[in-house]
């Protein structure tokens, strides 16, 4: 199909702006509770968890990192979120490297056509298919088979990986699929063996999809749940705190606390993009893939 | 309070249990509270303040303590011998497991603890699968216990080891008390293992009796006598005498709550047969029953929406979308922090009393630190330190040293509260949080009802 000329462009321009309304309303509909949280969380000393604000302050989040003096609210004793955001962060880093580094092995394993494939792909797949909570469970009976102790980093790594290793299995497919095999082929002509092929040809191409795969499993182990509460032993994750300060009463401090998990993430989501964009080894031939339509 | 207005309240529950009895026993905590309230008049609170500040026992921020209630001595002799490796793992819901009750624990007695919190179904199986060697206790609801015994995680305490148990309420340690449910043994036989009553099944730890949660401005003013709603017609069929509240109620979506709630509102008014068995341990078309009705109830458009969560409580009575549903009564609270009057109101159907225990861990690492911990919730700082929640003490006698006087006058005595005294509650309870014979039939007639 040919570049739309200015015809269409004049002719369907108002689609466009149709289109364009709708993703803003569509994007407002995902973020409106982020938003309606955010704002409550600016409450003062009397905020609850719903309209109308009582006072406008950033008395929670002051709260939040100096906890001194007498809690305002019985909801506040709950929830070492600092230590509990710690654990889950170094957690999700961890998830996040094991399992970029498979899913990139797997998904280079997976261009070949060897015996098995088929039914391989599928069983990678299996850790998204089963519900949560049954493989938490699972895990829990069979670490307490063997005798090992739940511990947040020890027994509780394997269930992550195995959520998010699919995830980015997927994305790195994805991006293999659009890869083009004419440089490969090139540098391998140019008497480069396999490895420097995969590691000064391959992988720098690679680069911006495997930062998204990294991405996606440290955004999926960082919030967790169902799948960690029967595994983490004595010391709880961030969501798993979060969920028990929810438990007494619901204040405007775990409003807080999701106001600053998200500016997080959207921080972690900055680095990624300002890495993936300014790339050091940007490669100045693109490939075939570029003009692939 | 005069009895003519108790009776004439309460007479129709007159052939189930003995009104004078329960009198009795308020007119009693009344008179002693009293006392402690002249006593401190009289001038002895300054010495009863430096003799508690001597025995180790801060007053309250707001007020003078009581300093009446009874409770033992000598704390650090009970715990001396107590040596500890680990810090002692406890595992629970967010209201008892708290850093501070920690902090002052270890400021009593030395010894250390952690606590993971939890929701209940997520806690118990992590204590089934493998946390019974981890966590030495459990501070449970007392309706999961039985799953506990049957998993083999849990074991008897001794009862020489939880001295403050002699000022337990007699709701605990007499089968037959007021508030006591005859056909299920609760809430005794939740407590004590078997029929010797010499160790423990679980240890109370704290309890409430859920109510109504209204609107009082939508009802009052068009009474001749401010009445409040005190029904719980008012939930299930949105009438209340001459008001028209129908698509105004809410109620819980619980499976193992609401039939029974549900249930002593439609045989205490003459719609179903009384129980065969009771109100707590429902039979299987009872059941099927009391859910034909409330969809029934659905279908008529009787119900706003069934709630959830709490946050979802709190908005609904605060935008006063509904006028009355069967929260708890920390949403209550919230909802009167937003400046929208809200009571929590005793229905004369009957409440639903529910308790939290203690069980020690089949395989604790530190069982005598656990149970010295158990002792010391009941010890008098850790119930009035919940009090203000709402929730009482099983052995208020302690509560009394720590409570300052507004605090005990608030929430054990009634006064200012919506629901009343607590003796009165407890001689209202329609039917005990247990865990059903028929639980199946239960789960599936709810879903029944969610789908309808």
């Amino acid at each position: 199909m040919a570049e739309p000329t200015s015809y269409h462009v004049a002719k369907f321009g108002w689609v466009k702006i149709v289109l364009a309304i709708y993703v803003v309303l569509f994007v407002l509909m995902l973020y409106g509770p982020f938003i309606v949280m955010a704002i409550l969380s600016f409450q003062g000393e009397d905020g609850g968890p719903t309209f109308p604000m009582q006072g406008t302050s950033i008395f929670w989040y002051e709260r939040l990192f100096n906890p001194s003096g007498t809690a305002r609210d019985i909801g506040e004793y709950v929830g070492d979120f600092g230590n509990a955001g710690l654990r889950s962060l170094v957690l999700a880093l961890l998830v996040m490297c094991i399992s970029t580094v498979l899913a990139t092995m797997a998904a280079q394993a997976m261009r070949a056509r060897f015996l098995g494939a088929g039914p391989i792909f599928y069983l990678y797949l299996v850790g998204i298919m089963i519900p949560g909570v049954t493989v938490g469970l699972g895990h829990a009976l069979f670490w307490q088979g063997i005798g090992i102790d739940k511990h947040w980093l020890g027994t509780t790594l394997p269930v992550h990986i195995l959520w998010t290793f699919p995830f980015c299995f997927i994305v790195m497919l994805t991006v293999f699929n659009r890869f083009d095999r004419s440089t490969e082929e090139a540098a391998m002509c140019l008497g480069a063996n396999s490895w420097r092929t995969f590691w000064h040809i391959t992988l720098p191409i690679m680069k911006p999809g495997i930062m998204a795969s990294a991405l996606f499993g440290f955004t999926l182990s960082f919030d967790e749940f169902a799948r960690t509460v029967l595994v983490a032993g004595s010391q709880n994750t961030l969501p798993l705190d979060v969920l028990g300060a929810t438990t007494i009463r619901i204040t405007p401090r775990i409003f807080a606390v999701g106001v600053i998990i998200t500016l997080i993430s959207f921080a972690v989501i900055g680095i990624f993009g300002y890495l993936m964009t300014a790339s050091r080894y940007r490669p100045r031939f693109r490939g075939q893939e570029e003009h692939q339509v | 309070m005069d009895s003519k207005h108790l009776e004439k309240k309460y007479e129709h529950l007159s052939d189930r249990m003995d009104l004078h009895t329960a009198m009795a026993a308020e007119e009693k905590a009344i008179k002693r509270f009293r006392d402690a309230e002249a006593e401190e008049q009289e001038g002895g609170g300054i010495d009863r303040r430096t003799f508690l500040a001597a025995a180790g026992v801060t007053a309250a921020a707001a007020g003078t303590v009581l300093g009446t209630g009874t409770a033992k001595a000598g704390l650090a002799e009970r715990v001396a011998g107590i040596t500890q490796d680990d810090p002692m793992q406890t595992i629970g819901l967010g209201v008892s497991v708290q850093e501070r009750f920690f902090n002052r624990f270890k400021e009593d007695t030395g010894l250390d603890v952690t606590g993971t919190v939890a929701g209940l179904s997520e806690m118990i199986t992590k204590f089934i699968t493998g946390g019974n060697k981890t966590y030495s206790m459990v501070e449970t609801n007392a309706y999961r216990q039985p799953a506990l015994r049957e998993a083999e995680v849990i074991v008897p305490i001794p009862a020489e080891k939880i001295t403050n148990w002699e000022f337990a309420d007699s709701l605990y340690t007499q089968p037959g008390h007021i508030g006591a449910d005859e056909v299920t043994g609760w809430p005794s036989n939740i407590v004590y293992w078997d029929e010797n009553k010499d160790s423990f099944y679980g240890v109370p730890q704290f309890y409430n009796m859920d109510a109504l949660g209204v609107l009082p401005h939508k009802f009052a003013p068009t009474q001749p006598d401010f009445a409040i709603p005190d029904s719980l017609g008012l939930l299930y069929t949105g009438k209340w005498r001459d008001v028209d509240a129908v698509g105004k109620t809410s109620i819980q979506n619980d499976e193992l709550m609401g039939p029974p709630r549900a249930y002593s509102f439609l045989w205490k008014n003459g719609i179903m047969d009384p129980p065969k068995v009771g109100n707590s341990d429902m039979e299987p078309d009872e059941v099927a029953g009391v859910v034909d009705y409330l969809i029934a109830a659905k279908n008529d458009g009787v119900f706003r929406l069934i709630w959830n969560n709490y946050g979802e409580a709190v908005n609904l009575l605060a935008s006063e979308e509904v006028w009355g549903m069967d929260c708890w009564n920390p949403v209550v609270e919230d909802v009167k922090k937003r400046g929208i009057p809200c009571w929590y109101v005793d229905v004369f159907e009957g409440t639903a009393a529910w308790v939290h225990t203690m069980c020690l861990s089949s395989e604790a690492p530190e069982p005598e630190v656990a149970m010295a911990y158990m002792d010391w919730c009941l010890d008098g700082w850790w119930g009035s330190a919940v009090a203000p929640q709402g929730y009482y003490s099983p052995c208020p006698d302690p509560v009394l040293n720590f409570l300052t006087v507004e605090d005990y006058r608030r929430w054990y005595m009634g006064k200012d509260r919506d629901t009343g005294p607590k003796t009165r509650r407890q001689s209202n309870i329609a039917f005990w949080m247990v865990w059903p014979t028929h639980v199946t039939s239960y789960i599936k007639e709810w879903n029944r009802f969610s789908a309808a």
